[in-house]
């Protein structure tokens, strides 16, 4: 059951095979793909550029020129072979790692400045949680995670945190006014009262987003994929988690 | 530079020898039985290098592990060096990557003129200051332990002293300024190390002539008027406009490890095939007519007026990317479509506020008033938390998330003036309060 993501061409690196180019390109991307390879192609001038993923066995050129022969015979020409690496390297991927973390660390002081730190906590948790569900959605589904997916996440926790300020905005408004109602009336009437906003803005990405699933293929498929699942989960976490936090009795006493 | 290391250390030991540098540095000794001293010496200059023996010559390389993971260092830096010229703001989708052993691959979409892009590649970019040698008149009175000949573009030869007394990984900044005749310079500032030295060299140098020299061909050779204190100067050549941006761009994304030599140039078409293009622009204009369509089903009159904030919002996000020279790819594509979708979030917050104003009883033309100053509190708490988190990334990130952060940070700026000022405007000029059904 268990299986990690499906790293994409970007973060591998992989094998570039280039062919000469005849009326047999779609044929031969087409055994490719039946017999399993990931692949990237494109033209180059008279050449068909094919990408394999690098999935650590060394005998890959030899099976996928073993395969062509097979079904095409002797038709194929290889103008060159050789190894690229990742389109993103290892110091990258961790300053992107650390780019998003201090980012998250940078949402938490901005939301404990404008509103409070129970606020930030209830916003971060659910921003984690979002992350966590989309990262597992897209292991679960097999999708690639590329470049693109990265963004896709990004997309989501932008939008995550987005939802819960309007929350949080709210219950900041309806404290001031009435200061001697309870915290869970506050932050129950303050969801209710988000509610249709909050179900519309989801319901209309969620309607852009649809004819991109539908129509597409391929990456942008994969990404819009992504962030419908990542806005559908961002809302409930809005709802369910960032602002039910704030009535935790361990959190109310210090509000 | 090895070779003029172990030359100087073998100067100081005083061995007499003779060196070559083809590949492996070769030193012939005069003298066999230096050859004790001489192991010792090259040791003591770097762990990794290996000799060996024949009669008088010694052959110095590296040892073979060490010199993969120092060509594999060269390749990865050059890779970073490489993306920064290219792309500053990671809007371009270059894509740079590793290929074999030694080689690196480089894929910019959307140009039909290579000529720059191998301009900017071409040179090393390693920039020096030097002081000039004002003691030589005529060419026997140089000594070429200290002194060296370097030419400028026109072929004009300047005697300058062999020590770099700043090297170009000082600089902090560069970029173009026109001069007091229009004509382009480009203006650079140093560390605050570099900046106290730049000062002391000036001060105790005034008078002299300095030399600024990139790739060993001089660029310029001022003479020091007044000592330099805040580390600023700028670099005047025969320039034209565009040689000039291309020495900041090349300044500022520092020296290259190494040069690089352009193998193979080739044109490719795109990874996605034509169809596929097609299917996402039209699935795309789907989306933006679908949330018109639902916002107008849901708000009737002020969703109108709404949708064609949108519209202008969608423009004006294209606009900005085009402006920026970003390249549109089609995932950009359905990233601006799924902001459209979100952007309406902005409207939805005054229109709700709108309504709740009017439940409580207020008249609708000052309901609308204070739907718009109520919400807009929210919407700029919610959009700044994104401003503030795409900020971050793009400082600390590169590449794909440097572009990424800045898209994001046009959609949400341009959503945010859509929704709120042009909306706004677009209901006081079409909507009469008094016959608003809400």
């Amino acid at each position: 059951m268990l299986r990690g993501m499906n790293l994409g061409i970007d973060f591998t690196g992989g094998i570039l095979i280039e062919i000469k180019s005849s009326s047999k390109d779609d044929a031969i991307l087409g055994i490719l793909k039946e017999s399993g390879f990931t692949i990237q192609s494109s033209k180059a001038g008279d050449n068909l550029v094919v990408r394999f993923k690098d999935e650590g066995d060394e005998d890959k050129i030899k099976k996928v020129k073993s395969i062509l022969e097979s079904k095409l015979g002797n038709l194929v020409t290889y103008r060159k072979i050789d190894y690229v690496g990742p389109q993103i390297g290892s110091t990258q991927i961790f300053e992107g790692i650390s780019a998003m973390l201090i980012a998250i660390i940078g949402i938490f002081f901005y939301v404990w400045l404008r509103f409070s730190w129970q606020c930030g906590l209830g916003g971060i948790m659910a921003l984690i949680h979002d992350v966590i569900l989309t990262l597992g959605f897209i292991s679960l589904t097999s999708i690639e995670f590329n470049i693109s997916s990265v963004a896709a996440l990004l997309t989501v926790i932008g939008y995550s945190i987005n939802n819960s300020v309007v929350i949080y905005d709210r219950i900041r408004e309806y404290k001031k006014n009435r200061k001697d109602v309870e915290m869970d009336e506050i932050v129950d009437a303050s969801i209710n009262s988000t509610l249709f906003r909050t179900m519309l803005t989801s319901g209309t990405t969620l309607l852009a987003a649809l004819p991109l699933v539908l129509i597409c293929t391929g990456v942008v498929r994969d990404f819009c994929l992504i962030i419908s699942f990542g806005i559908a989960i961002g809302t409930c976490s809005a709802i369910f988690i960032s602002a039910p936090i704030l009535t935790c009795r361990a959190l109310i006493s210090r509000v | 530079m090895l070779t003029d290391e172990i030359k100087e250390g073998l100067l100081t030991q005083k061995i007499e020898f003779s060196a070559k540098n083809d590949k492996q540095v070769v030193v012939t000794l005069n003298n066999i039985d230096d050859y004790k001293k001489v192991s010792t010496l090259i040791h003591k200059i770097n762990q990794n290098l290996e000799l060996s023996r024949k009669n008088t010559a010694i052959f110095i390389s590296y040892k073979p592990h060490y010199k993969n993971s120092l060509i594999n260092e060269v390749v990865s830096e050059s890779i970073v060096n490489v993306q920064r010229r290219l792309d500053k703001l990671g809007t371009k989708e270059v894509s740079v990557q590793k290929q074999g052993q030694n080689k690196i691959l480089v894929q910019v979409p959307g140009v039909e003129d290579t000529q720059q892009i191998k301009s900017l590649l071409g040179k090393t970019a390693k920039l020096a200051f030097h002081l000039a040698n004002t003691n030589v008149a005529k060419m026997q009175d140089i000594d070429h332990d200290t002194t060296i000949m370097l030419k400028d573009s026109l072929g004009n030869s300047y005697p300058i002293f062999r020590k770099t007394e700043i090297g170009g990984d000082s600089l902090v900044n560069a970029s173009v300024r026109f001069g007091n005749l229009g004509k382009p310079t480009v203006h650079f500032k140093f560390d605050s190390i570099a900046s106290k030295k730049f000062a002391k060299i000036t001060k105790e140098n005034v008078g002299k002539p300095f030399a600024i020299v990139l790739d060993n061909t001089v660029l310029t050779v001022p003479t020091i008027r007044e000592p330099i204190l805040n580390g600023e100067g700028e670099i005047s050549g025969n320039f034209t406009e565009k040689q000039a941006s291309e020495l900041a761009i090349l300044l500022k994304s520092g020296a290259l490890p190494a040069p690089l030599k352009i193998i193979e140039e080739k044109n490719i078409g795109p990874s996605l095939g034509e169809e596929s293009i097609k299917a996402g622009e039209i699935a795309a204009i789907i989306s933006i007519i679908a949330v018109g369509l639902s916002i107008i089903i849901t708000y009737g009159k002020l969703g109108l007026l709404a949708s064609v904030a949108l519209v202008f919002n969608v423009i004006s996000i294209l606009l900005i990317l085009t402006l920026l020279e970003a390249t549109l790819t089609l995932p950009g594509i359905a990233g601006i479509a799924l902001t459209v979708g979100m952007s309406v979030d902005a409207n939805v917050l005054i229109f709700e506020r709108i309504r709740e104003e009017i439940r409580a009883g207020k008249r609708t033309a000052r309901a609308i008033e204070e739907g718009f100053k109520n919400a807009i509190k929210t919407i700029l708490d919610s959009n700044l938390t994104t401003l503030i988190a795409s900020g971050i990334m793009f400082i600390i990130g590169s590449g794909a998330i440097r572009g990424f952060s800045i898209t994001l940070s046009i959609g949400v700026l341009c959503s945010m003036f859509s929704a709120i000022i042009v909306t706004k405007l677009l209901i006081e000029l079409c909507i009469n309060p008094q016959k608003l059904v809400l």
